[in-house]
């Protein structure tokens, strides 16, 4: 299916249609990967209800953005047109980048998702929890450029380079927090390297409304399926 | 002082083929009717003598220049939904002693519409612009661009001689400029905010395209409702390079997209200490009247201004945000004695 975000063509893939009387599943995969990320069902998905995975723009099947500008909260604009798609209801699952997004989405439609999983991958960590005011956050122009460079390297083929700002967005805690407070419940994986986190994870983790989910993606959407049902 | 060069009265609208491409293929706007009206003229603005594109990555900025070329370069940086040419007053007043050259912020003016806008992407586009110049050059900015230019010249210090920055010092700590009739979000939670960003951006597909305004005129008063403290002469000019006549009324060229907005961690105070490894010298300028966007309270201001090592302040008698379009001669003369010692 594809959605208009703005000028943007974002494509969202049903991965099975499950049952119409379950809560549809919304995947959002890593920074640089795509809806590809995702196992079959019958390999590893045990989701009772009908399953999306989404490209984020820049992504997979998804248009690129004229100019670049990407940055989590404009994926966070594309998973939030994919729910409003499938029916504004919906539980989220994220993984890296995605898991940051997904936690968000869960924090600001805390009427629309019941629980969102958070799941290892790229972009997990960004680019820590301050700005650092005696270098500058920026990088210069031209380490702009090698980092760039050097991600591209570790994405499917066919991503826009530009989405590597995903991977360095500030995330301050006093931000996150809220988010996390207002979401109806948090699973984390046990795939997470919570001890070593980065802290806006760590801040997932100590809200009230956060529990461990077992490890492995199977095991975590089973997790998920039963606290929503 | 008078402007240095007055370039003969072009007539109708100033749009080149290329233009018109690229706002077809950005906006899908339906086509353009040529000369539907004569350029309008301002007693005291002079045009850009040279016109070119620069490319940032695959969009196109618009460059706008005044002066000799071989001289010493200065980059101008115009704010939020204005546009370069709004430089046609300070411009040829700098233009005697310099090569002035004026960006359309993407998204702004001539330039391109890109499909999402962020503060970094824009102060790279500064960077690009000095790359291209190859030498050192002076930077002047307004409002946004003001605090953008300020940040190209923290981040490619090397490239950046003297920095002017007109007003262009941030929103309030709080919840930002407020404009009248905003709701009022300071008692919902980032959260909640975010949820309301979320609703806009659904909506924003709805608006890849301006509507029409019947006339010209609407334009103007629709700009003159926002910025009382423009003379009408002077609206009327600005207005007719921040627009473009289509067949059915005149639109914006700004991006609508941009109304939308983003949304993210950044926090204003950040703005302060971000400045602490500007070297260039800063010309920090207000102007005495305030208005809805300027300038921040006087104590604010200092917290603003703390960290910059070599600052210089003025503020300009009659002027309110809107400093280069209300007082370009006053202000060019503090301009070109604060570069001369730069």
């Amino acid at each position: 299916m594809k959605l208009r975000h703005g000028r943007v063509d974002i494509v969202l893939h049903e991965r099975d249609a499950g049952r119409s009387d379950c809560l549809p599943l919304l995947l959002l995969h890593q920074v640089g990967g795509s809806s590809a990320d995702w196992p079959e069902r019958d390999e590893s998905l045990g989701w009772p209800g009908p399953v999306h995975a989404l490209d984020f723009a820049g992504h997979g099947e998804s248009a690129h953005v004229v100019g670049g500008g990407y940055y989590p909260e404009y994926h966070l604009a594309d998973a939030d047109l994919a729910l409003e798609a499938i029916g504004d209801r919906a539980a989220v699952a994220g993984a890296g980048g995605g898991a940051y997004v997904a936690l968000l989405l869960a924090g600001a439609r805390p009427d629309r998702v019941p629980a969102a999983l958070l799941l290892p991958g790229r972009g997990l960590a960004g680019g820590g929890d301050a700005p650092e005011f005696s270098e500058l956050d920026m990088p210069s122009f031209d380490e702009w450029e090698e980092q760039v460079s050097a991600d591209a390297r570790r994405y499917r083929p066919g991503t826009d380079r530009g989405v590597s700002r995903c991977e360095r967005d500030l995330r301050p805690l006093d931000y996150v927090k809220p988010f996390a407070e207002a979401s109806n419940r948090l699973l984390l994986s046990r795939d997470l390297p919570v001890a070593e986190a980065p802290g806006w994870l760590r801040m997932a983790a100590d809200a009230e409304c956060s529990e461990m989910a077992p490890a492995g993606l199977g095991e975590g959407i089973r997790r998920l399926a039963k606290r929503t049902a | 002082m008078s402007p240095a060069v007055r370039a003969p009265h072009r007539i109708c609208h100033g749009v080149d083929d290329v233009e018109c491409e690229a706002a077809g293929r950005r906006g899908s706007l339906p086509g353009m009717l040529p000369g539907l009206m004569v350029e309008p003229i301002h007693s005291d603005a002079v045009p850009p003598l040279r016109q070119r594109w620069l490319a940032a990555g695959d969009v196109r900025l618009r460059l706008h220049e005044w002066g000799d070329p071989e001289a010493t370069p200065v980059v101008l940086c115009h704010g939020f939904f204005d546009h370069a040419r709004g430089f046609d007053r300070l411009a040829p007043r700098l233009a005697s002693r310099y090569r002035v050259v004026a960006l359309d912020a993407r998204g702004h003016g001539d330039s391109d519409w890109a499909d999402t806008y962020m503060w970094p992407v824009d102060v790279l586009d500064i960077v690009r612009v000095l790359r291209d110049l190859g030498r050192p050059a002076h930077l002047i900015g307004h409002s946004k661009g003001g605090g953008q230019a300020t940040d190209a010249a923290t981040l490619e210090p090397d490239r950046v001689r003297g920095l002017v920055n007109l007003d262009g010092f941030g929103p309030p700590d709080d919840q930002g400029f407020k404009r009248p009739g905003a709701p009022d979000q300071s008692q919902m939670t980032i959260a909640q905010r975010c949820g309301e960003y979320l609703d806009r951006r659904r909506k924003a597909d709805q608006r890849t395209v301006w509507p029409a305004y019947p006339s010209f005129e609407d334009l103007v008063a629709r700009r003159g409702e926002q910025n009382p403290g423009l003379d009408s002469e002077w609206l009327r000019y600005f207005v007719y390079h921040a627009a473009r006549a289509h067949d059915d009324g005149w639109r914006w060229k700004a991006d609508p997209q941009m109304v939308a907005g983003g949304f993210g961690p950044f926090k204003p105070e950040w703005i302060g200490p971000s400045w602490q490894q500007l070297r260039s010298p800063m010309l920090a300028v207000i102007g005495s009247k305030p208005d809805t966007w300027g300038p921040l309270p006087e104590k604010l201001l200092q917290r603003r201004l703390k960290y910059v090592q070599h600052l210089e302040r003025v503020t300009i008698e009659g002027a309110g945000h809107f400093i280069h379009m209300q007082e370009p001669e006053s202000l060019a003369d503090h301009v070109l004695e604060f570069l001369g010692r730069a």
